[in-house]
């Protein structure tokens, strides 16, 4: 019985904490890319509407309708940025404490967080931005900044998520 | 920095030169007409010729509409994107092109192309006629009887054909078989009795049964189809008749498109000059529509930039005899258009300033002030001097092969010089498509010289790279407050100068000082410098904010309330922070790239390098594309809502010229500079 408990123990200090970590990646990158899909799916009505009165606004649509496509690329790049760190995409071996693997983790969920809804919120705005660009395309510039406006919040997640993620030494 | 000075002219004119003088300023291109907005602005002096020529180019140009819309349908030859979107516009004269105008027959022209248009839907309705009955009568195709028994009938027998639902089709059978008997037939036709919910069906019966077969059909929900009366025999072969009369349509369509694209070839390029000129043309009339004037005189107001003034005399001169000229400085009040200059290197950046909004006449224009901060950060966020070098040979390819004019042209300069700052930005943190060339072992050799230029290591030392951002930033925010400083000591109010804005400089470099003594990076000596430009600055700023408060309370609270200020200061700053996290995703998505195309090539065995390289290239083209957007969005944005926020005011209206407003061609001056009109 003893025997068992400590082999427990040995596996799980051995590699919990790298799970740990995975777990965090999946987490970023699960909810930033369906924040992500949302928020397109919510631009593209728009923009189906829109073209069915001028099919040619297409390239403007889609434009402003990928806006909130980049929240589900910086989730990706946290939950890549997470399992290179422990090193589980080749390289040298590297020890993963259990704390080692909640911190990662926890790094992770201002960019999980963030992205999710930043998404959905930004896909909300492009919507607004189409319409507005469906009565006056020559607007496209002022059009292309305001979904920006609500991106600022997923870029300064990632930014967090990344120096946490550095601020741990392994 | 400032705007350009902008002058008013009145000028009165008799009325036989008023027409010309309006043609040369129309050529000149560099003044603004001020509309007469009076009560009798359409008295009686004016209407009769100019209002007569007003309306012929008016109605010219309805048809001009018409005719391009329908020509360039039938164009031949399609004419790629990129030659439509950049290719020069062919040169004409207004000579040339007034005497194309009066040689072509255009309303003979349009005549023709009316014609075309009607024989089209003519043959668009009778196609669409033909294929409905098509239909009707291919459900029918079985019956053999001509269908002259149900169109018109003979003298005996009589028949109808129509649709009923399927399930009363028993009844039919039956009711017809007990009242009609044999002085009738019945046709039923169910093509997919597992879906079809009605039935074709036909009747065939002796005319004096007429009645009771009406109410048969009426008791079994029969819907009765009409036929056109000239159909005689049987479906199959009307409907080979249809086939023929369509065949004849189709070889009588093709005729005429080959008329039309004969018609597009040869007069397309005419119509379109034309269409210019007539433009041009009606702008001329309008303006003289718009002027006010006497029974000899009109005048005409404008505004011009103040250093056009002498080209506009000397193209006046002619006429000094029979005019006269007054020119003002704006008044208190007047609305004054806007005119952007700017050196060469800034002004490419004009339509990002206008995009904001137009400075304000007599305010400062900040793209001068933006365009380097711009250009900076955009190098950073993008921050990839391979990227910047794929970006600058793609622009520089199009800007030198294609004659590109206007906002276009200013754009791709814009994004020409953002790629050359990538690249140097690129080389100071060593990202050249990422880490391509620590990943791939055949570009090792490279690596001495990458590293030669390289100053920070965002990838590794983010901290330090972020510090560098947000000092950019702080400098971009007190430079903007400093622009407000010095336009307001310009306007000589100097409370606003140094109460308003003085106060926050002091207070906000003496914070900053602080804080970077506080962690060691600036020398403890300067610490009690830090602390009285800070204290100096928080007690301007407390004794004046409040200043328009009654009440020394008031006054007192409204002064410390605005320290609270600082906070909005401190969310700027940090909002600089983008830029590095901008320039991380670029670097991390090709760090990416170069892990999976590595995997690839080293994993999969014979192919492997093919698979890495195109995942490399399409991978790299992808995040070239969303980090372009983004690095756009995001240092704009720093701009409009960080830097101008401090000092920019944009309530101005944009100088618009009159002249040659033209879509098609562009208008040179003829050789002989003065066209007679």
């Amino acid at each position: 019985m003893d025997q068992v408990v400590t082999t427990l123990l040995t596996t799980m200090s051995e590699q919990l904490g790298a799970m740990i970590a995975v777990l965090g990646a999946g987490i970023a990158a699960g909810f930033a890319g369906s924040g992500s899909a949302i928020g397109i799916a919510i631009a593209d009505e728009a923009a189906s509407g829109i073209m069915t009165e001028d099919p040619g606004k297409f390239g403007l649509a889609l434009l402003l309708l990928a806006l909130p496509g980049t929240q589900g690329i910086y989730g990706l790049l946290a939950a890549f940025f997470a399992i290179l760190k422990v090193g589980l995409l080749g390289g040298a071996a590297v020890k993963v404490t259990i704390w080692q693997g909640i911190g990662i983790f926890g790094s992770l969920m201002p960019i999980a967080i963030a992205c999710y809804y930043s998404a959905i919120a930004q896909g909300k705005a492009s919507a607004g931005a189409i319409l507005l660009i469906s009565k006056r395309p020559e607007e496209i510039g002022k059009a292309v900044i305001l979904p920006a406006m609500v991106e600022t919040y997923a870029v300064l997640a990632l930014l967090l998520s990344i120096i946490l993620m550095n601020s741990i030494k392994l | 920095m400032a705007l350009v000075e902008m002058k008013k002219v009145e000028l009165a004119l008799h009325r036989s030169v008023t027409e010309k003088v309006v043609a040369s300023l129309q050529r000149l291109e560099c003044c603004e007409i001020i509309g007469y907005s009076g009560d009798n602005a359409s008295g009686e002096t004016k209407g009769g010729p100019v209002s007569e020529h007003l309306k012929r180019y008016e109605n010219l140009l309805s048809d001009a509409r018409f005719a391009l819309r329908f020509l360039e349908n039938y164009r031949q030859g399609k004419v790629s994107f990129l030659a439509k979107a950049f290719s020069e516009k062919p040169h004409r004269n207004m000579v040339e092109l007034e005497s194309l105008s009066d040689e072509t027959d255009f309303q003979d022209l349009v005549a023709q192309l009316r014609g075309l248009e009607r024989q089209f839907v003519e043959i668009r309705t009778e196609m669409s006629q033909l294929a409905g009955l098509e239909a009707i009568l291919g459900n029918f195709k079985d019956l053999s009887q001509p269908l002259l028994f149900f169109t018109t009938g003979t003298e005996k027998v009589k028949g109808v054909i129509g649709t009923m639902p399927v399930d009363q089709i028993s009844r039919l059978e039956l009711a017809f078989s007990s009242q009609v008997a044999r002085d009738g037939e019945l046709f039923v036709k169910v093509t997919d009795p597992a879906k079809d919910k009605d039935a074709k069906v036909a009747l065939l019966y002796l005319r004096e049964l007429d009645e009771k077969v009406s109410v048969l059909c009426a008791e079994v929900s029969f819907n009765r189809i009409e036929l056109p009366r000239e159909l005689s025999g049987t479906a199959l072969e009307e409907i080979a008749r249809i086939g023929e009369r369509k065949t004849l349509f189709l070889e009588r369509e093709e005729v005429l498109t080959l008329e039309a694209g004969r018609l597009s070839g040869e007069w397309l390029d005419r119509v379109q000059a034309l269409s210019d000129f007539w433009t041009v043309m009606k702008g001329r009339y309008e303006t003289l529509d718009s002027s006010e004037s006497t029974e000899q005189i009109n005048f005409l107001r404008f505004w011009a930039p103040a250093d056009s003034l002498p080209k506009i005399e000397k193209e006046l001169e002619p006429f000094n005899s029979l005019s006269d000229r007054t020119v003002k400085a704006p008044e208190e009040g007047e609305v004054v258009p806007s005119m952007l200059r700017n050196p060469a290197w800034a002004s490419p950046c004009e339509p990002l300033t206008t995009m904001f909004g137009v400075p304000t006449y007599g305010g400062v224009d900040p793209t001068l002030m933006m365009a380097p901060f711009f250009y900076l950060f955009f190098g950073m966020c993008l921050g990839d001097a391979g990227f910047g070098v794929i970006l600058a040979l793609m622009l520089g390819g199009v800007l030198l092969k294609f004659p590109i004019k206007g906002n276009l042209r200013k754009f791709l300069i814009v994004m020409f010089i953002c790629s050359l700052s990538t690249i140097v930005m690129g080389a100071l943190t060593g990202s050249w498509l990422a880490n391509t060339m620590d990943s791939f072992g055949f570009l090792n050799f490279l690596r001495p010289l990458r590293d030669r230029f390289v100053v920070w290591d965002p990838m590794n030392d983010p901290m330090t790279y972020l510090g560098v951002c947000l000092t950019l930033g702080f400098a971009q925010l007190i430079f903007g407050l400093g622009i407000a400083f010095w336009d307001a000591l310009r306007r000589r109010s100097y409370m606003e100068a140094f109460a308003d804005r003085g106060g926050w400089i002091m207070l906000l470099i003496g914070v900053a000082l602080l804080f970077l003594v506080s962690i060691g990076k600036a020398p403890a000596s300067l610490g009690l410098v830090a602390k009285a430009l800070a204290s100096g600055g928080a007690i301007v700023l407390f004794l004046t904010q409040g200043r328009s408060k009654k009440g020394l309370l008031s006054k007192a609270f409204s002064g410390a309330l605005s320290l609270y200020g600082i906070t909005s200061y401190l969310g700027d700053t940090l909002s600089y922070s983008r830029l590095l996290a901008l320039g991380l995703s670029g670097a991390a998505i090709g760090l990416i790239i170069n892990l999976l195309a590595k995997m690839i090539s080293e994993g999969v065995p014979y192919v492997g390098w093919i698979l890495a390289l195109i995942l490399f290239v399409i991978g790299n083209i992808f995040s070239l594309a969303i980090n372009v957007l983004g690095a756009f969005v995001h240092s704009l944005r720093l701009q409009y809502v960080e830097f101008f926020s401090k000092f920019y005011e944009a309530n101005g209206r944009i100088f618009s010229p009159f002249g040659y407003e033209t879509q098609f061609v562009k208008i040179v001056e003829s050789s002989d500079s003065h066209e007679s009109n």
